[in-house]
């Protein structure tokens, strides 16, 4: 079952109210939070793995904040305060990016791995050993705002 | 009463009595049987034993339904005993390594996990296992088929659908799946 497969790997979300979709194993979770539904955001670039070109090659929280800033994410705000705007959630462990989420509409919502997309859940509820802890959130002022 | 002639005995001697022919192929229906043969019409001609040449004309008939029977045969998949022998140990490995790395973000941490790397290192008899598994669910399979297969028929800047699909038309082309 979907779901006993995803609690088992967050228990956080055991008795939480979230939605989830078909599986697809063509984009992962940065690629989800930026919007693209066909490819898999990894580095390197190539053998079925997107990279956006001019920025290094890492999984690194460094780079990614890089790739996120040139998409319009350029504003920190603090770990545990609701956006107002898009906005877009960095797990890891610090260094490494291990996950993304994505605010929208007023709710986060993420894809697992190739898996589900899980709707309507909290940030809390995804941290654990997999996904590690939220270090940074972005959001997306709208443009008239810059 | 018709009476052997001495063809006959030496034919039959060499060759058995009539309707031996048949016996000694085992005639399931991926072999030849005598109707193959002309409706029988030749077989049955053998069996009055009149020329031992008739023999070896229905004889090169039969080698060459054989030979095309075998070459029809050969277009389709044919698993390995090696291969059968691997499958209820990658059927497990391929379980545990689904249900531990499925919720993972990066292939690169996908494809480090234990499991993979015994599926990798079973060689190239996991590979008709390999292409079915993607064949009936999708999966990141692709590192693992490019080091066992040594090759990639993936397309360089395509999505894991399409080297999906390149995959399993690469496998279909040379047998290893249906």
């Amino acid at each position: 079952m979907p779901r006993d497969d995803v609690e088992r790997d967050f228990p956080g979300l055991v008795g939480v109210n979230y939605g989830l979709s078909d599986e697809d194993f063509n984009v992962n979770c940065l690629a989800y939070a930026m919007g693209d539904s066909n490819n898999w955001w990894e580095p390197p670039k190539g053998q079925g793995q997107y990279w956006p070109d001019g920025f290094d090659e890492d999984t690194s929280v460094k780079t990614i904040e890089k790739v996120l800033k040139f998409h319009g994410y350029t504003q920190e705000i603090e770990i545990g305060a609701t956006p107002t705007e898009d906005a877009i959630a960095i797990y890891g462990d610090g260094k490494e990016w291990m996950h993304f989420a994505k605010f929208s509409n007023g709710t986060w919502s993420s894809k697992l791995g190739d898996g589900h997309d899980v709707n309507g859940h909290d940030l809390k509820h995804l941290v654990g050993h997999i996904y590690g802890g939220v270090c940074k959130i972005l959001s997306k002022p709208p443009k008239d705002k810059l | 009463m018709a009476t052997s002639t001495k063809t006959d005995r030496e034919v039959r001697k060499r060759w058995g009595k009539p309707g031996d022919l048949r016996r000694n192929y085992d005639c399931t229906p991926s072999h030849p049987t005598h109707k193959d043969v002309h409706g029988g019409a030749l077989l049955a001609s053998l069996h009055r034993g009149r020329h031992a040449n008739q023999y070896d004309k229905a004889l090169r008939m039969v080698a060459d339904i054989f030979r095309e029977r075998s070459r029809k045969v050969s277009k389709r998949v044919v698993i390995s005993a090696e291969t059968e022998k691997l499958c209820p140990e990658f059927n497990t490995l391929a379980n545990v390594w689904i249900q531990e790395t499925r919720h993972l973000s990066l292939i690169s941490q996908k494809i480090i996990h234990p499991a993979y790397f015994r599926i990798m290192g079973m060689g190239r008899p996991v590979l008709p296992l390999l292409l079915a598994a993607l064949r009936d669910k999708p999966a990141h399979w692709f590192a693992a088929l490019r080091a066992v297969a040594n090759a990639d028929p993936a397309p360089a800047d395509g999505n894991a659908s399409q080297a999906r699909q390149a995959w399993l038309e690469w496998g279909r082309s040379h047998r290893y799946i249906d």
